[in-house]
């Protein structure tokens, strides 16, 4: 580490005891089914033994926002982190009931899971909005990044100033392709992970530790 | 393949749930049932699918009941909903516009019908806006 980054985190430390500034709000962002709450249970777990919600190959599976608050993440040199983390609902442009029904939900279960989710992306924004100070954007590495709801939440993102992470999930996956969304977006730091085998998360945590530090 | 869609062209396979969806390739909602006899008709006469169309009894095309407008008049985020309902459990979402504010203006099924949710747009401003008002 640069003499520069460990004068900025000293310096952060410092005035983040002076002026008592309250822990940083890290929301989990992304399309759905990108993973966003097995990395959730993952950090949450890693670090307080806990869970955060339940995991599902349906989406939408995560239909309001859940927190949990005063995480601690650290490294080998005594760097730590303190962050509430909040897993969100998956962001996307449409929602049809038709999406469940596939899945075997019988209809009136499936319209009324899509009237949830709708609500979930609605409460997402209005988390992103008001009450979030950094953000990990979640893909699926499998998948095409240059989708039109990709650019548009990082430029939401990026238009609210605020410092975000992007994940490349699912390396375990064969046809993961991590450096796609590397080259999709060259402007912010992309760290490849396997949320579900919990490949590279050591690095994520790193990450955190100097971005939202 | 006893179904060809009217619009494009494509066949389907007997009993294919995309006769009740409408056409993955073109979005068209008419399908024409057709003989194995007559299955290359339209090509090998030069036949237009449309002539066929009108040739063959009611019975034999097949038309979904279109229930909202499938295609609205602007793209969504040019257009001033918030969330576009357009019928039971199906909704598009305007995520730009929500990104600004939590005031909601709902899209109802046909274009240019609204409903105004007032209550959102009474709340209180967020803490972030309010931290900028103090600063100042």
């Amino acid at each position: 580490m640069d003499i520069l980054t460990k004068a900025r985190k000293r310096l952060s430390r410092f005035l983040r005891v002076f002026f008592k500034k309250k822990r940083s709000r890290i929301g989990i962002y992304g399309p759905p089914n990108a993973g966003k709450t097995t990395l959730a249970n993952r950090i949450v777990r890693d670090w307080t033994g806990d869970a955060l919600g339940p995991v599902s190959e349906i989406p939408h599976e995560t239909r309001r926002a859940r927190r949990r608050e005063g995480v601690t993440i650290s490294n080998g040199n005594g760097d730590s982190i303190v962050i509430d983390i909040v897993d969100t609902p998956g962001v996307t442009t449409k929602i049809d009931y038709h999406e469940f029904t596939e899945y075997g939900i019988e209809k009136e279960e499936a319209v009324k899971r899509a009237r949830e989710a709708t609500e979930g992306v609605a409460e997402a924004m209005h988390w992103l909005r008001e009450d979030i100070d950094g953000v990990i954007y979640m893909l699926d590495a499998t998948l095409d990044p240059f989708q039109q709801v990709n650019i548009m939440m990082v430029g939401i993102i990026e238009s609210r100033d605020l410092p975000v992470i992007i994940v490349a999930n699912k390396i375990d996956l064969p046809d993961a392709s991590p450096g796609r969304i590397k080259s999709a977006f060259p402007q912010h730091p992309v760290i490849p992970i396997s949320g579900l085998e919990g490949t590279n998360v050591d690095d994520l945590y790193e990450k955190m530790i100097e971005f939202f530090g | 393949m006893p179904h060809k869609c009217t619009t494009c062209g494509r066949e389907f396979e007997d009993g294919s749930q995309d006769v009740l969806r409408g056409c993955p390739s073109c979005g068209g909602k008419r399908f024409l049932y057709v003989r194995a006899e007559e299955r290359h008709r339209d090509v090998l006469e030069e036949t237009p699918l449309e002539t066929l169309v009108e040739e063959a009894p009611d019975e034999d095309v097949h038309e979904i009941p279109v229930e909202v407008d499938e295609v609205p008049e602007h793209p969504l985020h040019e257009s001033i909903e918030t969330i576009r309902i357009r019928g039971p459990g199906s909704y598009e979402i305007n995520i730009e516009r929500l990104a600004q504010s939590d005031e909601m203006v709902i899209g109802l099924g046909k274009a240019g019908q609204y409903g105004v949710d007032i209550l959102s747009m009474g709340k209180k401003r967020g803490r972030r806006r309010r931290r900028t008002r103090r600063d100042l």
